[in-house]
């Protein structure tokens, strides 16, 4: 049923366009990582054919979401392309301003792939100090021992 | 063997296993590390039971040390990750907040990041030990809203759980904490609270 | 403006207008009942539910808990280097509270703070508000002694490993509700057992399976798994007493695969966990004296079939 002809016409190959908002996303500097959530993770799961084929193209007349990865949801809604920005943001960065970037950095690059913009909607689900080089599994300084 | 007479149930007190000389073996276990009483010198049964358990007891200990560090009794690094995995797919990211709209969408944090972003704050001064934040959108004796509803942004009030040194003086260190956190919200996420409730919960010794 | 509210109450009290109110202790839930991860928030107990009828005070959890588990890492210091992390994220020595021991940094959420020595209930409040750093260390914390506990119970890696991801699972859709951070411990370890125990009724009730099956020869199921289970090779000893103090390990763990299920899971948690009988207790759900005569009849059983190891 995923290649029903009718359904593949309607459906713009937006992978090109996931990767490079996601790069382009990611290059900003105060973004942490597009965050993962529950619907990239089921998506990443490989779920049975007929549960993909609702979250693909929504369960009841939801609008059809065509491209789910970490933090990044694509969907269309007539021929605009709406997108759902998950982040992780660097508190060295206001999260409100770069999340107003990050809509005018995505809005960009939709328009660069000829696609018509709808809505941009970011959702910080994390604040954080960015990554140090010291992590979990280096060897832990002695101390108090 | 003797023991296998209730392999499911528990047998009541006085069928708990008895030695031949009637006491009971968790008496001779308890004093197992003690020299053995007067008793114990001269009751056959005794002496060989301490010298059985005392042997168990070995063995026990050598086991407890070794288990906890053989490698092979850790669970693989898989189970860590599936963990983490579900953990932070189902974030209680619940409830959000709200914070812009522009005309090209919607800009909202989740309740959770907010209430991390508020313990951060906290604890970037010096000493002070964030616990849980809880995030309240009514007013005083008011209840709580709904799960579901989004925060109220124009009207967060929080109530911060903190462990401070016992050392530090309390009322300055609220000062600093209500501006620390007001300030860090504020330009992190433009929200200005209402009301900043700190609860010390617990002075840690320095 | 921020309107002044001092709620500051004294060390150990919270005077909050808004604190929550003392839970009505929960009846207290059959393990039958527990349900399948993935249907929603599933309640914790408080303390009061966790102490069983051994009633321990919430004072004497608190103060024992760091102190006689044997997975406390972030509480002990450790006399020998640690391994890497997953091969040993637990020290084995030592009393003064740090943070060593191939435990990850509790890294968040500051620089001062890393530098600081985090107390265990700090991270548990983390964890319950949805905080993942203090949650994953937890998980390194414990899962070491949770998966030991199963594997001993289980006699099967794979189970093992099942449960201990259950049970943090679990734990992760609880710990919002644990109204006493104290309790997570004894909650998690209650959970692992109650998992296990349920585990070997439906082995039990599959006619034939061998790994594993209190019906068979103890001796004969231990050696004939052993291989694929893995379960007990001594780490360091010198040489000469290694061989036999790895034979007499064999031989216990063999043994106590003969004990029924029930004295097993109290004489681990003794002998191996060392929790006290009042923890024990509440983690098993049977009064304390059951618990003493389980233990007694356990230690029995191994001593005697010790007996040719002399």
């Amino acid at each position: 049923m995923m290649s029903d002809p009718s359904v593949d016409a309607r459906v713009p190959d937006l992978d090109p366009v996931v990767e490079q908002l996601r790069s382009v996303l990611l290059a900003e500097p105060g973004l942490v990582r597009l965050e993962p959530t529950v619907r990239s993770t089921v998506q990443r799961l490989k779920l049975t054919p007929v549960a993909l084929f609702q979250q693909t193209f929504g369960a009841d007349g939801e609008e059809p979401v065509v491209s789910v990865t970490d933090g990044l949801t694509l969907s269309l809604a007539g021929t605009m392309v709406n997108v759902h920005i998950d982040v992780a943001t660097d508190v060295d960065h206001p999260a409100l301003t770069l999340s107003r970037k990050l809509q005018v950095l995505a809005a960009t690059t939709l328009e660069r792939h000829g696609l018509t913009v709808g809505t941009i909607d970011v959702t910080i689900l994390s604040i954080e100090e960015a990554p140090r080089p010291t992590r979990a599994g280096d060897p832990v300084p002695d101390g108090g021992g | 063997m003797a023991v296998n007479d209730h392999p499911q149930g528990d047998p009541p007190r006085h069928e708990r296993p008895r030695l031949g000389c009637g006491r009971d073996l968790d008496e001779v276990w308890a004093s197992i590390d003690e020299p053995p009483s007067a008793h114990e010198q001269h009751c056959e049964d005794c002496r060989s039971a301490r010298a059985s358990l005392q042997n168990l007891a070995l063995i026990t200990g050598a086991m407890r040390e070794n288990d906890r560090v053989d490698p092979e009794l850790q669970p693989g690094s898989r189970v860590r990750e599936a963990i983490m995995m579900v953990a932070r797919a189902e974030i209680r990211r619940g409830r959000r907040a709200p914070l812009s709209r522009t005309e090209l969408g919607t800009i909202d944090i989740s309740e959770q990041a907010l209430t991390a972003l508020i313990r951060f704050a906290a604890s970037t001064l010096p000493g002070v030990r964030a616990r849980r934040c809880s995030i309240s959108t009514t007013g005083p004796g008011g209840t709580r809203a709904p799960s579901g509803d989004p925060v109220d942004v124009t009207d967060v009030r929080i109530t911060l759980r903190v462990a401070l040194p016992s050392t530090m003086r309390i009322p300055p260190a609220m000062v600093s904490l209500r501006e620390r956190v007001g300030a860090i919200v504020r330009t992190q996420t433009s929200i200005t609270m209402k009301q900043i409730d700190i609860v010390v919960e617990d002075l840690y010794d320095v | 403006m921020v309107q002044e509210h001092h709620d500051v109450g004294p060390a150990g009290s919270s005077r909050s207008a808004r604190s929550e109110p003392e839970p009505e202790p929960e009846p207290e839930p059959e393990w039958t009942a527990e349900r399948e991860p993935g249907t929603g928030e599933e309640q914790v107990p408080g303390l009061e539910d966790l102490t069983g009828s051994g009633a321990t005070g919430a004072g004497s959890l608190i103060a024992s808990t760091p102190a006689t588990k044997d997975p406390v890492p972030a509480f002990r210091s450790s006399d020998s280097r640690p391994s890497p992390e997953d091969a040993d994220p637990e020290p084995s020595t030592g009393t003064a509270p740090s943070r060593q021991g191939g435990v990850p940094e509790y890294t968040g959420p500051t620089s001062d703070e890393r530098s600081e020595e985090l107390d265990e209930l700090t991270i548990v409040a983390r964890a319950q508000d949805g905080d993942l750093q203090a949650f994953d260390w937890l998980i390194t914390a414990y899962q070491g002694g949770i998966f030991r506990l199963c594997l001993r119970m289980l006699n099967d890696r794979q189970d093992a490993e099942d449960i201990v991801q259950e049970t943090f699972i679990s734990a992760w859709r609880s710990l919002p509700n644990l109204t006493v951070p104290q309790a997570f411990v004894p909650w998690l370890y209650r959970t692992a057992t109650n998992k296990c125990l349920d585990d070997l009724r439906r082995r039990r009730r599959r006619p034939v399976e061998p790994t594993g099956d209190l019906g068979s020869d103890p001796y004969e199921d231990v050696e004939s798994s052993r291989g694929r289970n893995a379960v007990g090779a001594p780490a360091s000893l010198d040489p000469a007493r290694q061989v036999e103090s790895q034979a007499q390990m064999k031989a216990l763990a063999a043994l106590l695969q003969g004990l029924p299920a029930g004295p097993r899971a109290c004489w681990l948690l003794r002998e191996i966990h060392e929790f006290s009988y009042g923890e024990i207790a509440a983690i098993v759900q049977v009064p304390e004296s059951t618990v003493r005569g389980r233990i007694a009849r356990a230690k029995r059983f191994l001593a005697e079939g010790m007996e040719p190891w002399r």
